[in-house]
């Protein structure tokens, strides 16, 4: 009671002080939230913006690299024992096939990458819908977010999931994601749902792709033209894969003439232009993100086979600008990448070997051989390519294959696409052997081995299938 | 009897009192002799060395008989000389007779000649006393003793505290005391009146107020945790920043000890680390600081930069109730620093004080890894027997590094004849001698020197008080050209120009110099190039004449030896050459205003707005002249050379200068009402306010190539774009500047309210409440704003009528149950990203941070605490019990995502942790006379455990030191262990309950229960001991400190040959398995070619590695004699302390049998004990 009458007394100048804070909460309160509406951290940008979102793809470390564990358990190269001991523990899996290959609870490199890259397209082209723009940058960034999609899961398709089979369609594909939502998990669809995703995202990227980009490493329509054929090739659907060559192959016929010097120079460590600037064949520039100790260049460890080598005539000028002879072993220096990584990227080269092989496999080994003999021409000394000239379609194609395997040894994973492609004709199988400290590793055709294990994380927290091996 | 007569002589002939001396009227009359002398408070020697001066009378005594520190009021204006001896012995057992020149104190003979003497003088009678005993509160006090000085006779006061004495002499003195409060003295008379006494809580508890930075409480009314360091404590040790000074003194407060070597500067607010945790951690992945609170405000620049001298006390707020009132950032606990200030109409007064401390070098030999020459080469040796380095050495393109051994060794392979052969052995034999520690420390370390002056000045007048202190550190760091300097000024006045308006205003200025010239640090000489990491153990850094010699990076000594000669610059890297010509530092200048004014509008009503400005700038500066090695080795790569003489440079060959600056601006405002209230029993004390907080920082760094020291030129029109050929291989474009502006802008507004009532001093309730909204969180407004709210209560058990303990005269209880907050700053409710450029494509883009989350917000902590204050009769045992329970909740962590997300993971609330912990301080009062004792045992036990985790255990869960529900925050957890395999020497594990050497499975087998879990990390006991004496002048303080009930991982060589080159050097390679047998003696498995990832793993975090951390240790002494009074006024001063503290003085007994000091620092190359120090100081006051 009390501290009532003593207050009392007081009561004016309270009524005075609590009047004054209140004002200064209810002018503060009407401020405070845009006050406090402002990012904290001043380089940090949520992307909102077509430059933001071009910005996003411009990434060429996430968006411009792809893994080549395919190339290291390949046929083109070989270890010695000293080289294989010294070798990381993973490139040793790889290398011998063996039943674990990732050292840890992720592969980043390699699964991991190429989803990172889905998930950035995905944030793009959710972030487009809301945006509701059209014209040209709006469809450029569109398309390329499309083409990323598209080809991360080519990549993903080659090393984790079996080769293309029409007559299995219940083969297990990819978690097929087309939301950036991170918390919605999928499990795997089917092969040929993920192949008809490559299709359909490839596709619409070749009508919002233009002709011509800034640099190498953002997608032109070419690219996902290339992509598209390349996707047909592995489905076995050589008209289709056909047919996208051809329309690469309007767009950008021009090859690489290995007698350019002003290009292609002995006195270049690595050959070729640097990331392929200026060289006329390449579309779109990938390289490799990691396994370099293994795939054969300069002072890596791998070899390349001697078989491989000597198939080359010696008026064959890959012979000298692909490899390098150190003493007696054959080293690889000659990538389109134009330095220590493998070139993964999509070039002419391999276009025009598609189309000749789809000309081959469609009974048209005539033009088959013309597409064989134009390439060879710029590989060759000038003047010393003879032109071939083949009328059975099977040879044509024994042809093709051959060269293919010597103008793309190196290049992505396409030696071991090819090896799963062609294990699917009993006639080009192939059983690989290996001896390391004197223990010997087969891997023969269509071994559960030619896919990869998904790693354990994504195993373990999205519950999907793992792969046999 | 050992009778030691002493004397007083000598000594006063000096200055004042000469003057003094000259004015006295001296008499001849041997008896009659006068003496003239006013003082207060003067001690009976200084009385008697008076009277020596005046009447040239010698007093002597027998040892021991006499106090002669006992004070009197002399108040003697031509007094006799027998007046006086009889007012200074008055009351005490004491006569005295006069020899010759002499005065003779001496024990009173019976009370026959003592009663004749007084009759003789008649100086004095018996009297009957009476007086009655109260409390402050002017209640009586029954059961008060009242003893006559010096004898057994004593009488207690009654009911209504009145007691009475009958026939006592009339100078006695009377010695009252009562349980719990101060005793005091007074002479006799008649009628004493009312004496009151004043309640006397634990000794050292001489500051009676609590600032929370908010409101300043006395103890009695606080209800909730914190400890509080006083000034004496604060100065018992030395150190250049304050909050050293609160380690091993206070319970509850862990320290993580830090390498001194080490002087990180933070950039940006939440890169601080300073190892501190109070009360254990709350939190997983925010910040882990506690909160700093300079007076007012938090202060967010360096630690550093607060000047120890200028700080009066620290308080340290550990509960919910204590320091809620900081809301959104206290979860860590509140440190809150108040600085002296001056008082109103207070004398002038000066304090000066400087210390110097020297630092041994660390012991670099401590650690275990290490390999020996000899065995290095010897792995070495076998990896070039297998042609592990034929690549590197047949590699003419990027000349790889190759080791000096190994190339002696590919020299001996192609030898052609025997002296060849054996010359080559011998060099190797030579490698094998050294010991790369050997160099380093003669030529990279030395003796640290820190040394430190302050200066300050206080005081006030009427209506104004005043502070102003300067203080100046220079340390010099055991690595040489690394130190540390600082100036700091600090001045804050307050006005009071009208009644009841106070105005304060405030500048603390700092600035600091960290000299950054060593790199290379044992350890710290990494990256080598492939396949080395670590620098080899025969390295040497100077040749027999000292001169420096150069050592191996990244290229193969035979390219770098021809490089000059061939057209490029010299390509040899020479550390002490280095060290020399190094030219880093970072400034840190740091500026703080405050004004604050305050109005009285009621004596029980205030109003106060505070305003502080805080701008800190730091400055790093890095200037690699021509001469250094990383300017030579940049410039050569990009050089084109052709022939010796044309040498054409892409880069200006010239120096590099690096620069870069943060600016931190923080702009705090407050206003807040106060208001205190006592009437009859009851007593409020409650604030309300609200508080707006901004802190800016920004920063940028900046490259000059061709930089000009001279004329401070640089070469700006560099090609930054193109790619160029780099020697000796490869391309690369010159190293664009960085252009990137960077910083965070951290916004809060808050509202906050404290209030505090007591009813009769027995019963306190407390509660707070605050609001904080930030910029941090949330898509939405209404998730902006936070409430923290906190309560408790206090009982001043002792004060009940019903209390009847007189052993324990003071007990109090109090708990406290609220919610403190944690900030987490780095993360988003979207897709965030920043700017940067590519490096292929040179475009700019956006690279991703951290996955989305909509639902981000504060952590919170919840926080309980009980607690008990109590003191036992005359303070023999004083101290204090607290228990408390904390939980983090909403703890934000990174929560696993399969990677078909494009993430890992992505930071969600769904962590919780628990705490339960006891903080025990006691103080016993052992010895109390002449020599004085008193121990003080700090005892914390504090047990934290993950509640909630929602990442499963995986593979690399183990390394990565990941969480597991009920389990410490910080465990370690390890593979089980199953011995050797006698055959091969491989390790060995279990796996679904058999012994297993399939390590893979072992390690992919992620159900936690095939894992060992051997303990915390982090100490689940710690504290100290600490044991004061004084005696005299003389103190003596020894703290004894400990921590138990945690575990380490102690490193092990790697498994595999290459590795050792890598990071796996370890002296346990000596012991591995070799041959059969060997596992009967060695737990270390055999080493192999090529190495098994697994393997290695399984046996680096195999329980077999994991010991005890257990230890006790002697961690300082410090030795103060405080000058007599007397004597310092010879100085000039009034109170004068010299000391000297030796800290780090070594471990007295540890758990595990390696040898190991758990709490060693260093990178995890190189660990060593913090190597001891010893400082002296000297502390005046004018």
């Amino acid at each position: 009671m009390l501290i009532f009458k003593q207050m009392k007394k007081m009561k004016s100048h309270y009524k005075f002080s609590s009047f004054i804070i209140l004002l200064i909460i209810i002018i503060s309160c009407k401020k405070q939230n845009d006050w406090l509406d402002t990012k904290s951290i001043k380089s940090y940008v949520v992307p909102e913006t077509l430059d933001d979102f071009q910005a996003l793809m411009d990434n060429s470390q996430v968006f411009n690299t792809s893994s080549t564990a395919g190339l290291v358990g390949s046929d083109n190269s070989y270890l010695t024992d000293v080289n294989y001991n010294s070798s990381a523990q993973e490139n040793r899996n790889l290398y011998v096939w063996a039943k674990e290959i990732w050292i840890t609870e992720n592969a980043p490199n390699h699964w991991d990458n190429s989803f990172k890259i889905i998930e950035y397209a995905n944030v793009v082209l959710d972030g487009l819908i809301k945006l509701k723009g059209s014209g040209y940058e709006y469809n450029n960034v569109n398309g390329e977010a499309l083409f990323h999609r598209a080809l991360a899961y080519y990549n993903l398709a080659q090393l984790f999931c079996k080769p293309y089979d029409k007559m299995s369609i219940s083969d297990l594909g990819l978690p097929l994601r087309k939301t950036s939502d991170v918390n919605e998990i999928f499990p795997r669809s089917s092969l040929s749902q993920t192949y008809q995703q490559i299709i359909q995202d490839a596709s619409s990227a070749s009508e919002l792709l233009p002709e011509s980009q800034i640099y190498l490493q953002r997608p032109i329509k070419a690219a996902a033209y290339a992509l598209l054929a390349k996707t047909y090739l592995n489905m076995d659907d050589y008209k289709n894969a056909e047919v996208y060559a051809d329309k690469y192959l309007k767009l950008k016929p021009q090859l690489l003439d290995f007698n350019n010097d002003q290009l292609v120079n002995l006195t270049n460590i690595y050959r070729f232009p640097v990331y392929g600037k200026d060289n006329p064949e390449v579309v779109f520039y990938a390289e490799s993100n990691q396994f370099r100790q293994v795939i054969p260049s300069t002072s890596n460890k791998g070899l390349v086979l001697m078989d491989l080598y000597n198939s080359y005539e010696e008026n064959d000028l890959r012979k000298i600008f692909f490899y390098q002879k150190v003493a007696t072993d054959v080293k690889f220096r000659g990538g389109y990448s134009g330095s220590f990584s493998n070139f993964t990227g999509l070039a002419t080269n391999e276009i025009y070997l598609i189309r000749a092989e789809c000309r081959a496999r469609n009974g048209n080994p005539i033009s088959a051989m013309q597409d064989l003999n134009l390439l060879l021409q710029h590989r060759y000394k000038s003047g010393t390519y003879n032109s071939k000239t083949i009328n059975n379609p099977d040879d044509a194609l024994i042809t093709v294959l051959e060269e293919r395997r010597k103008e793309l040894p190196f290049t992505g994973n396409i030696r071991w696409e090819d090896l799963r492609r062609l294990n699917k004709e009993t006639r080009f199988q192939k059983t690989l052997t290996r001896l390391i400290n004197g223990t010997s590793y087969t891997l023969i055709p269509n071994d559960k081995r030619y896919v990869l294990p998904i790693p354990t994380q994504e195993i373990r927290l999205a519950g999907i299938q793992q792969n046999e091996r | 009897m050992n009778c030691h007569v002493r004397k007083i002589l000598f000594l006063m002939r000096l200055t004042t009192v000469i003057l003094l001396g000259t004015m006295l009227h001296l008499s001849a009359a041997t008896f009659g002799q006068k003496l003239n002398y006013v003082n207060k408070n003067v001690s009976l020697e200084q009385l008697f060395k008076e009277i020596k001066k005046q009447t040239n009378y010698n007093v002597v005594w027998y040892e021991g008989k006499l106090n002669t520190a006992r004070a009197i009021n002399a108040d003697f204006s031509n007094v006799s000389l027998d007046q006086v001896m009889d007012k200074a012995l008055s009351g005490l057992p004491l006569t005295y007779t006069i020899r010759q020149n002499n005065i003779v104190i001496k024990e009173k003979t019976p009370s026959i000649i003592d009663k004749i003497s007084n009759i003789l003088q008649g100086l004095s009678k018996d009297i009957n006393i009476r007086g009655k005993v109260i409390n402050e509160n002017n209640k009586p006090l029954k059961g008060a003793t009242i003893k006559i000085k010096n004898t057994n006779r004593s009488v207690i006061t009654g009911e209504d505290g009145n007691f009475y004495i009958d026939k006592v002499h009339e100078k006695t003195i009377l010695v009252i005391s009562y349980l719990g409060y101060k005793t005091i003295e007074k002479e006799a008379s008649e009628n004493l009146g009312e004496i009151k006494l004043m309640e006397s809580l634990n000794e050292l508890a001489e500051i009676q107020i609590v600032n929370t930075g908010y409101q300043s409480i006395s103890k009695q009314k606080f209800v909730g945790s914190f400890a509080q360091i006083d000034n004496k404590l604060l100065n018992r040790s030395v150190s250049t920043s304050v909050i050293d000074r609160i380690k091993n003194v206070v319970t509850g407060i862990y320290f993580q000890d830090q390498d001194l070597q080490l002087s990180k500067i933070a950039t940006y607010p939440f890169d601080k680390n300073s190892g501190i945790t109070v009360r254990g951690q709350s939190t997983l992945n925010a910040s882990k600081e506690p909160l700093i609170i300079l007076d007012n405000f938090p202060y967010e620049g360096e630690i550093k930069n607060i000047n120890p001298n200028d700080i009066e006390n620290i308080t340290v707020l550990k509960d919910a109730s204590s320091a809620s009132i900081w809301g959104a950032r206290s979860g860590n606990g509140v440190i809150v620093i108040t600085t002296k200030k001056g008082k109103q109409n207070q004398k002038m007064s000066i304090d000066f004080t400087s210390n110097l401390t020297i630092v041994n070098k660390p012991n670099l030999k401590y650690g275990r890894n290490f390999l020996n020459s000899n065995e290095y080469i010897e792995v070495e040796q076998f990896l070039f027997d297998k042609g592990y380095f034929d690549n590197q050495l047949n590699d003419n393109i990027s000349f790889p590094i190759i080791s000096p051994a190994v190339e002696l060794m590919s020299k001996f392979k192609i030898a052609t004849s025997d002296i060849q052969r054996s010359q080559i052995q011998s060099q190797l034999n030579e490698l094998k001698k050294i010991d790369v520690r050997d160099d380093y420390n003669k030529y990279i370390y030395q003796r640290a020197v820190n040394q430190q002056y302050s200066l300050g000045i206080r005081g006030g007048g009427n209506n104004i008080a005043y502070t102003l202190s300067i203080g100046y550190d220079n340390n010099k760091n055991n690595l040489i050209r690394n130190g540390y300097n600082r100036v700091s000024m600090n001045s804050l006045n307050t006005y009071t120009p009208i009644k009841n308006l106070e105005l304060t205003a405030g500048i603390n200025y700092s600035q600091s110099k960290t000299l950054l010239n060593n790199d290379y640090g044992y350890g710290y000489f990494n990256g080598l190039g492939s396949p080395y990491v670590s620098l080899y153990p025969y390295a040497t850094f100077a040749d027999k004449n000292e001169q420096p010699l150069s050592i191996l990076q990244n290229l193969r000594r035979s390219y770098v030896e021809t490089a000059e000669s061939t057209g490029f610059l010299d390509w040899e890297l020479k550390p002490l050459d280095e060290i020399k010509l190094a030219n880093h530092s970072t400034n840190v200048s740091d500026l703080l205003l405050k004004i604050e004014a305050k109005y009285q509008i009621l004596p029980e009503l205030s109003f106060q707005l505070n305003y502080q400005n805080e701008r800190q700038i730091i400055e790093e500066r890095n200037y690699h002249n021509l001469d250094t090695y990383y300017t030579r080795n940049l410039i050569n790569q990009f050089s084109i050379v052709s022939g010796s003489s044309s040498t054409t440079y892409i880069l200006p060959k010239g120096g590099i200068l690096d620069l870069s600056n943060t600016n931190w601006k923080s702009n705090n405002f407050r206003g807040q009402i106060t208001f205190n209230k006592s009437f009859n029993k009851h007593n409020i004390d409650c604030i309300i306010g609200s508080e707006v907080r901004q802190l800016n920082t920004e920063g940028y760094a900046r490259t000059s190539y061709g930089y000009s020291q001279q004329f401070g030129s640089s070469i700006d029109n560099l090609d930054y774009a193109s790619y160029f050929s780099i020697n000796p291989s490869g391309f690369s474009t010159i190293p664009a500047p960085p252009g990137f502006i960077g910083g965070f802008l951290n916004r809060t507004i808050s509202y906050f309210s404290a209030g505090n009532y007591e009813y009769d001093g027995r019963y306190t309730i407390s509660l707070s409440a605050r609001k904080d909204g930030a910029n941090l969180f949330g898509a939405k407004a209404n998730d902006k704003f936070k409430p923290f709210l906190s309560g408790g209560a206090g009982w001043s058990l002792y004060k009940e009528p019903f209390y009847k303990f007189n052993w324990l005269p003071y007990l109090r209880l109090r708990t406290s149950y609220g919610f403190q907050g944690n900030t987490f700053q780095n993360s988003s409710a979207y897709l965030t990203g920043f700017y940067t450029i590519d490096d292929i494509t040179k475009a700019n883009f956006l690279y991703v941070v951290s996955a989305p989350n909509p639902r981000l917000q504060w952590e919170r902590v919840k926080n309980l605490n009980i607690g008990i204050d109590f003191s036992i009769k005359n303070n023999i045992i004083s101290g204090s019990i607290e228990l408390y329970k904390k939980a983090g909740l909403d703890l934000i962590q990174p929560k696993n995502l399969p990677t078909q997300t494009g993430f890992d993971t992505y930071l969600a609330n769904s962590a919780s942790t628990e705490t339960k912990g006891i903080d025990l301080t006691l103080t016993s009062q052992n010895l109390k006379e002449n020599l004085k004792w008193s121990t003080t045992l700090l005892f914390s036990k504090q047990n934290d455990n993950v509640t909630k985790y929602d990442t499963p255990y995986n593979s690399s869960s183990i390394s990565n030191g990941a969480y597991l529900v009920g389990k410490p925050l910080s465990s370690i957890f390890s593979y089980k262990w199953a011995g050797l395999n006698p055959k091969n020497g491989n390790p060995r594990g279990m796996l679904n309950g058999k012994v297993s050497e399939d390590y893979a499975a072992i390690i992919n087998n992620f159900n936690p229960d095939s894992l060992v879990y051997n303990g915390s990390q982090v100490p689940t006991i710690y504290g100290a001991f600490r044991n004061d004496f004084s005696y005299k002048g003389f103190s003596l303080s020894v703290n004894i400190t400990y921590r138990l009930g945690y575990v380490f991982r102690k490193p092990s060589t790697s498994l595999s040959y290459e590795n050792i080159l890598k990071t796996g050097q370890n002296s346990d390679f000596t012991f591995r398995w070799k041959k059969e047998g060997d596992e009967k003696s060695t737990n270390v498995p055999s080493v192999t070619y090529p190495g098994d990832t697994y393997k290695d793993s399984f046996y680096q975090y195999s329980d077999i590695l994991v010991e005890s951390a257990d230890h006790i240790r002697l961690q300082d002494i410090r030795l103060a004699y405080d000058i007599s009074p007397r004597l310092a006024k010879k100085f000039l001063v009034s109170n004068l302390t010299i000391f000297t503290y030796a800290n780090n003085l070594g471990i007295i007994w540890r758990k595990n049998k390696s040898g190991i000091d758990p709490s060693s620092v260093g990178n995890t190359f190189a660990s060593y004990p913090n190597p001891r120090s010893i400082s002296f100081g000297i502390n005046a006051n004018f």
